[in-house]
């Protein structure tokens, strides 16, 4: 098992200062506060939440995209956190990513063939040749046709641009990809096609997903594990069919029932949570969501909650279960 | 039931600097009094322009209803003035939409913006119009309410801006509601919060809601009735437990076929073939004809609209059913 | 079932796929839908083939003086529009004026363009102090009316078509230095700026590769907009005195000596300035269209 862990988080605390006037000193925003999960090869591993809640931001710092605050990021056994320059070039080849929105992710001045061999010329794989080979190589295993090399973002469709993004994460055969929000951009219609086609490539390629989504059906359907967050901070883990049978974390369970009925004849017991998010700024004291807990005791406002194993696999930070 | 809206055979031109397109071609349903009817469809479907153009806020410059009728509470409104629409809307007849920020204006109070239409349909003095404020705020689940008039749209959260949002939709008490994606930008927690609010007051004020989405799940919250649009016509009506259960069209088949299910973890998913074809390169006859797995040689010409069972559809597939047939499969 | 069936199986190949029309094509269709854009560009084209060609066409040497014909009001022996207080043909001063004018236009705009852009950049991209430096430098320039700084400069460096270009430059240079730098700062927080990151390429190539592609339609469009700025700069100060000194025949400098005579030989001072106005409008109108051209094709 130890040998499989591709990623270790430790700790993560990712801090923003916001300024809120010309002169006043910046106030401290825990986008991310002390985060620890470790990701094994092969599996996917869901990060869900709200607006807010910091999964993309963890994300980024997974990737190096933003310097974490505190913590490690421990990457094949060596944390990459510290890395600068040359080394953590060499790493990226490793850890790749896909974005939310194609519309964005995509150079529009470049065409489909430089889109997707720059990251082969970048790591200086293979000569002139090979590369287009592989990239056409790659066309084909995600369902577009030669056709398209010499094409250009703008004449093609938001799936067909997310199909692109995908095969320019994968073409350097990374071990982990993180993939945030890959399908809420699209059509519904489509959705189901870029699915099918993450799940195709783990396949062919053995990659290991970190796959963060508010989408909770898509991340039923995708993940082995699901990391839930709330506020900057994580508050269950648990494998996927777990979770959904048997949330432990009031949060969780609210966020579960929140999903809309998939048949009218369906029926949910929904807990409608009181209140909103509260601003980063200013979390709650004690447990962050202990304003809005249906089951809030008086220790929750108080003190922070510890993180509770109540198996091998599950775990949550909750005073119910402490 | 009374009909509110009845929009028949409605025909919507864009002009563009690259040429004309036609995002509506030709497309009729009802709306009954105190109903609510969901449209779904995928981008350019044309469930915006329909709304749009019910509403008239097309934009005058570009857009055109160059054929069919819109009659509200049987009136024709496809060709009234501004002045007149402007009667209307607000009124009789509102709208959300899915960017809650962008539809407050920023340089007014809540409670400027909640008085402007009550202002303009109603003669309430000042104190009246205070306490309708606070009343609807506090229909919309809003408690903070004497705070809330004071503060400006930016001080608020996404979620309370949609309800201060409904809030301003409703008012006037309209008899139609007509939603635009208003629960796209939020959170799922928010999300049900929203649907729930918007049950609780349609089911107080006998109000008409159209709700536009993209998400199957809302649907079935939500709705009595179903329109399924694609590339601008209605392939689909049906009244909600029918359309989940027994869809005709291969598009609402392959729409409900691709939603992950429970049972079904980490298979492959049934997924509709293709994209969307853009307006200006429609396959010739049924528009769905290139992507869809069911068709056949007639999909080449224009499929007729069939009607089983008050559930219509736009398929060649039932050309030959007799009205009544059964249409369970 | 037939081959209806058969191609849909092949989901990509069956669809259609926005194939746009050439670059070019689409360009030129595009430009005779619009009549104003298509007017800028008619005059545009006029201007460069007098411009080139005009030396070949002037019915007088520009140069020559003839004191016995000063003053001639248009249409008297040959003198389309009159002649000046030295007896020059103010017809063949205007259209030699005319490659004066396009020369400076182009040469400042393409020179301030490099070196604001390449300033923009580094700015943008790499922020921290070396932008703080830059830009305040942009500000302190910014504050001084631009007419102003170019006289000053083109006091110390002496007058003559080099020096008013070099003037032009030093002070034009900031515009697109301000512009570039808000569209780096727009275009490095972009996703596939963050996907190139995420990919490993370097800074340098994302600069050179990425971002620098992407700058093309603003600093396109802002360069052509400037053309005619600096056109009109050129013609105040040469109209000023400094800038290109007469016998030369410059837009400007007719003003200049038109001046003089403005309530008995209205022409001197009326076809030179026609010919900036007329100038300035087509590279205005053409410049706006081609914004929105180039807004609407990304």
């Amino acid at each position: 098992m130890e040998n499989d862990r591709v990623l270790q988080v430790v700790n993560l605390k990712k801090y923003y200062t916001v300024n809120d006037g010309w002169f006043s000193s910046g106030q401290r925003v825990k986008a991310v506060d002390d985060v620890s999960f470790s990701i094994y090869k092969g599996e996917t591993v869901g990060l869900v939440g709200e607006s807010g809640c910091g999964k993309s931001t963890t994300g980024r710092t997974v990737l190096q995209l933003s310097q974490p605050t505190s913590g490690k990021i421990i990457f094949e056994g060596t944390d990459i956190s510290k890395l600068k320059g040359q080394e953590l070039r060499q790493i990226r080849r490793r850890i790749q990513m896909i974005f939310q929105d194609p519309y964005a992710s995509l150079d529009p001045h470049k065409t489909i063939q430089q889109i997707l061999t720059e990251p082969l010329h970048v790591h200086h794989l293979y000569d002139k040749k090979k590369r287009i080979e592989k990239v056409r190589k790659m066309l084909k295993t995600i369902g577009l046709t030669d056709t398209y090399l010499t094409r250009y973002p703008n004449e093609l469709s938001g799936g067909q641009r997310q199909r692109i993004a995908i095969a320019r994460a994968v073409i350097l055969h990374p071990l982990l990809i993180v993939a945030d929000e890959p399908v809420s951009a699209l059509d519904v219609s489509v959705q189901a096609q870029v699915i099918n086609l993450l799940m195709h490539l783990q396949h062919e390629f053995q990659l290991t997903y970190l796959f963060i989504s508010h989408d909770l059906n898509v991340v039923r359907h995708i993940t082995d594990r699901i990391i839930v967050m709330y506020l900057g901070k994580m508050v269950e883990a648990a494998p996927t069919e777990e979770l959904f049978r048997d949330p432990k974390h009031p949060y969780t369970r609210a966020l579960l029932s929140a999903i809309p009925i998939r048949n009218p004849d369906e029926h949910t017991d929904r807990i409608v949570l009181n209140g909103e998010v509260p601003s980063p700024v200013y979390p709650p004291s004690g447990c962050p969501f202990h304003e809005r807990c249906p089951n809030a005791m008086d220790i929750c406002s108080k003190a922070a909650p510890r993180q509770v194993n109540l198996s091998e696999k599950h775990k949550t930070i909750c005073h119910l279960y402490s | 039931m009374k009909n509110i809206l009845d929009v028949s055979n409605l025909e919507v031109k864009f002009q563009t600097r690259r040429g004309g397109v036609q995002p509506l071609r030709g497309v009729s349903f009802r709306v009954h009094e105190g109903e609510t009817l969901g449209i779904v469809g995928e981008s350019g479907c044309g469930k915006s322009v329909t709304l749009l153009s019910v509403m008239g806020l097309l934009p005058n410059d570009m857009a055109e209803i160059s054929k069919g009728k819109v009659l509200f509470e049987d009136q024709e409104i496809t060709h009234l003035k501004e002045h007149e629409r402007r009667k209307l809307r607000g009124s009789k007849m509102s709208m959300i939409f899915q960017e809650p920020m962008t539809s407050l204006n920023p340089v007014f109070t809540i409670g400027d913006q909640l008085s402007q239409p009550l202002r303009k349909h109603t003669k309430l003095g000042k104190k009246e119009m205070k306490k309708r404020i606070i009343d609807m705020l506090k229909l919309v689940g809003i408690s903070r309410t004497e705070e809330i008039i004071h503060q400006y749209p930016h001080q608020l959260s996404g979620g309370m801006r949609q309800r201060v949002m409904i809030c301003l939709a409703i008012i006037c008490e309209p008899q139609l509601l007509i939603a635009d994606e208003p629960t796209t930008a939020l959170d799922v927690t928010i999300q049900a919060q929203i649907l729930d609010l918007l049950k609780k007051i349609k089911q107080k004020n006998n109000m008409s809601i159209i709700f536009i989405t993209h998400d199957l799940g809302v649907v079935a919250e939500l709705c009595d009735r179903v329109i399924v649009m694609y590339t601008g016509q209605i392939v689909e009506e049906a009244d909600v437990r029918t359309f989940f259960n027994s869809p005709k069209h291969p598009y609402s088949k392959g729409l409900l076929a691709s939603m992950p299910k429970e049972d079904e973890r980490k298979q492959k998913l049934y997924a509709i073939k293709g994209n969307v074809p853009g307006l200006n390169e429609l396959p010739l006859g049924c528009s769905f004809s290139n992507r869809c797995p069911m068709a056949f040689d007639r999909c080449k010409m224009s499929p007729p609209v069939v009607k089983v069972d008050g559930q219509i559809c736009r398929c060649w597939l039932y050309a030959e059913q007799k009205v009544g047939e059964q249409h369970g499969e | 079932m037939t081959n209806v069936v058969r191609k849909t199986d092949t989901e990509e190949k069956s669809m259609p796929v926005l194939r746009r029309k050439s670059h070019f094509v689409s360009f030129f269709s595009d430009l005779i839908r619009s009549k104003t854009g298509l007017a800028g560009f008619f005059i545009i084209c006029l201007l460069f083939v007098i411009g080139i060609i005009g030396f070949l066409i002037v019915p007088f040497n520009p140069m020559d003086t003839e004191t016995a014909q000063k003053l001639l009001p248009p249409h008297t022996e040959g003198h389309l529009m009159g002649t000046d207080q030295l007896g020059r043909d103010v017809f063949s001063r205007v259209i030699l004026g005319t490659r004066v004018s396009l020369t400076i236009g182009i040469v400042t705009v393409v020179l301030a363009g490099v070196i604001g852009t390449v300033i923009g950049v580094l700015a943008g991209f790499f922020r921290g102090w070396l932008d703080m430096v830059l830009m305040r430098i942009v500000d302190v320039q910014l504050s001084f009316p631009f007419i102003l700084l170019v006289l000053v400069v083109n006091a110390v460096l002496g007058s003559g078509l080099k020096n008013i270009i070099i003037s032009l430059i030093i002070a034009g240079w900031v515009v697109f230095a301000r512009v570039v730098r808000s569209e780096v700062l727009a275009i490095r927080e972009k996703e596939f700026i963050i996907a190139c990151v995420a990919t490993g390429v370097s800074g340098w190539e994302i600069m050179v590769k990425h971002i620098l592609p992407n700058l093309f339609t603003p600093i396109i469009v802002l360069a052509s907009l400037q053309v005619a700025n600096f056109i009109i700069a050129e013609a105040s100060v040469s109209f000023l005195g400094f800038g290109v000194q007469p016998p030369q025949p410059a837009w400007g400098n007719m003003l200049n000596e038109g001046k003089d005579y403005i309530f008995n030989a209205w022409w001197m001072i009326t076809f030179p300035g026609l010919a900036i106005v007329i100038t300035a409008l087509g590279i205005n109108l053409f410049g706006d269209w081609l914004r929105d051209e180039l807004d609407h094709d990304l």
